[in-house]
């Protein structure tokens, strides 16, 4: 009986931790900006309405919509990730015009075919083109901060693209178009996006 | 192309944050267009809207503006681009025959959405969202730094676009307020700071709150509405690849064959010397140089010596206020303002024939074009 209850308990338990963090997942979907504080408000429309959650004019109904999507990464991304997990990168070729593509795509718009033929690809490449920010957007707003990010575009070894991925350890006035970079890992390999931490100069 | 006129328009004063709802607004656009052509809402036959569900924060945006946008039981639609996308459907729709007179408004609400944020979500779900590094300013950052390198620019020659634009926003009184700078000057934009470098703040429109509207009519209706419409003379559409490390950002190949189909439609074999007024859509300062040299304006990085003419932009362009979905359709009625010599204070002279553009994605992946002209043959 005694151990019937305690599971019982447990479960609640489970229950009521699950709730609490799944209500802090919630976004706030729903604010309603009332006319005082739409007049008062300070302009700048890179602030976020979500300052001002704290504002007494301000209604905010939280969890209204929660949508999680998924992506299907496809077959030709799925092989891509395949390549992270074992620290190389992959990339497929076109069969007509025989660009190579990484990270891979599905079809080669120009040619309208689908690249089929997977290849392995170095982890260095070159710079292509690059730019500094510190301005960082997520799916919440955008903000400043105080270290500059460099990001740019890396044409692998191989390859005919370039993909938009973070610098590390180079300062802005050593950056110069079409120099030699190499892929940093991240210290634990999942087949993600986030295993490539960045890249280097070579 | 049988001509298509336009016979009435309308832009809603921008403002950074405007005291009306998006409602007031657009039917402050509807009606003001309306009344322009003396009009009634019974004579519309379709209205096309421009909206975007990600910036309004709700799924099919435009279901909730119907009565606003004088669609009420009407043959209606969406796009979720520019307006100027709004109004190549409408002048299709007016092409097939099966309509007379087409309402199109484009509209955003920039006070109220986080911009950035929202074009997150344009970016490629199984890459580069999850780097969240691709957003409007690195985009621009690494565009400006494409085409200064391809053409040995420097950033001194961006910045004297942003303020001739900045200038001719100043003239402008349909322009934010915010962005009229009488008084800029080439170390100002210099002094900025960068968003995304070497792209600096001033050389980046504001983003504003505005509608615009506008009307169009098949040829015979146009010349009973008013003695003095502006033709659609060709028009032209092209989309490119999203991805940024396919393309070469230095040049807009996809304006170049837009804006290809529409001088061949129009009849216009030299857009140098034929072309008075361009009013250009882009992105950043940079853009709007890209886009007016792959329009065929000016030689390829001989953009700069636009600015010694009075060609480009001279409402401002997107630099005097960026709504989206609006920009472009306001675009469209600045070139017209200029041929009906309805632009008090920045009036080009003899303007007769006008480019505007429209676009949508980064680094302008998507261009429509449009060539107008005056004359009631």
């Amino acid at each position: 009986m005694f151990t019937l209850f305690l599971v019982k308990l447990v479960v609640i338990i489970e229950i009521l931790i699950r709730y609490i963090k799944e209500s802090d997942e919630y976004y706030l979907s729903n604010i309603f900006l009332r006319n005082q504080i739409k007049k008062n408000k300070k302009s700048d429309n890179r602030k976020l309405p979500l300052e001002l959650v704290e504002g007494q004019d301000v209604y905010v109904k939280k969890g209204m919509v929660r949508a999680e999507f998924n992506f299907w990464v496809g077959i030709p991304m799925d092989k891509f990730y395949e390549g992270l997990e074992q620290k190389k990168f992959v990339g497929n070729k076109c069969p007509e015009c025989g660009k190579v593509f990484c990270p891979p795509r599905k079809i080669c718009g120009d040619c309208f075919v689908e690249a089929k033929e997977f290849i392995d690809l170095p982890e260095t490449g070159v710079l292509k083109n690059y730019t500094i920010t510190n301005y960082k957007v997520n799916e919440r707003g955008t903000r400043q901060v105080k270290k500059d990010m460099i990001a740019g575009l890396v044409q692998i070894d191989g390859a005919d693209t370039a993909m938009f991925v973070p610098l590390e350890n180079v300062e802005p006035d050593q950056l110069k178009e079409d120099m030699k970079v190499k892929v940093i890992w991240a210290k634990r390999i999942k087949g993600v996006p986030d295993d490539i931490k960045g890249f280097e100069p070579a | 192309m049988d001509k298509v006129g336009i016979v009435g328009y309308y832009t809603v004063k921008p403002d950074l944050d405007k005291e009306m709802s998006p409602y007031e607004m657009i039917y402050t656009a509807v009606r003001g267009a309306l009344d322009y052509a003396g009009l009634r809402r019974d004579d519309l036959t379709t209205v096309v809207s421009a909206t975007n569900d990600y910036y309004d924060g709700k799924t099919i945006s435009n279901c909730f503006k119907v009565e606003c946008g004088g669609a009420y039981m009407k043959d209606e639609s969406k796009v979720e681009m520019d307006g100027a996308h709004a109004a190549y459907y409408g002048l299709f729709r007016i092409l097939s025959g099966n309509h007379k007179l087409a309402m199109i408004y484009g509209f955003s609400m920039a006070s109220c959405m986080p911009y950035n944020a929202a074009r997150l979500y344009e970016t490629d779900p199984t890459f580069d969202r999850t780097i969240s590094l691709l957003n409007p300013y690195t985009a621009g950052g690494l565009q400006m730094r494409a085409y200064l390198k391809a053409n040995g620019l420097s950033e001194e020659d961006i910045a004297k676009v942003a303020v001739q634009n900045l200038k001719n926003a100043a003239k402008n009184p349909l322009a934010l307020p915010e962005a009229q700078m009488p008084d800029i000057s080439v170390d100002d934009v210099m002094k900025s700071e960068y968003l995304s470098a070497p792209l600096r703040e001033l050389m980046y429109p504001k983003l504003c709150d505005s509608t615009s509207a506008l009307i169009l009519a098949p040829e015979k209706q146009a010349l009973k509405i008013t003695d003095n419409p502006v033709w659609i003379t060709g028009v032209g559409l092209n989309q490119e690849t999203y991805y940024l490390g396919d393309r070469d950002l230095s040049i807009s190949a996809s304006m170049q064959a837009a804006s290809k189909k529409a001088y061949s439609l129009a009849g216009i074999k030299n857009p140098k010397s034929e072309i008075d007024v361009a009013e250009i859509f882009g992105h950043t300062a940079c853009e709007d140089l890209i886009l007016a040299e792959s329009a065929g304006l000016a030689d390829k990085g001989k953009g700069v010596e636009l600015l010694d003419t009075n060609k480009l932009n001279p409402s401002g362009g997107a630099m005097s206020g960026l709504a989206l979905c609006a920009c472009g359709l306001t675009r469209m009625i600045e070139a017209a303002k200029q041929i009906r010599g309805e632009a008090d204070g920045y009036q080009v002279d003899g303007a007769k024939k006008a480019i505007a553009t429209g676009q949508i994605g980064f680094c302008a992946q998507n261009n429509i074009i449009y060539v107008l002209e005056g004359g009631r043959n």
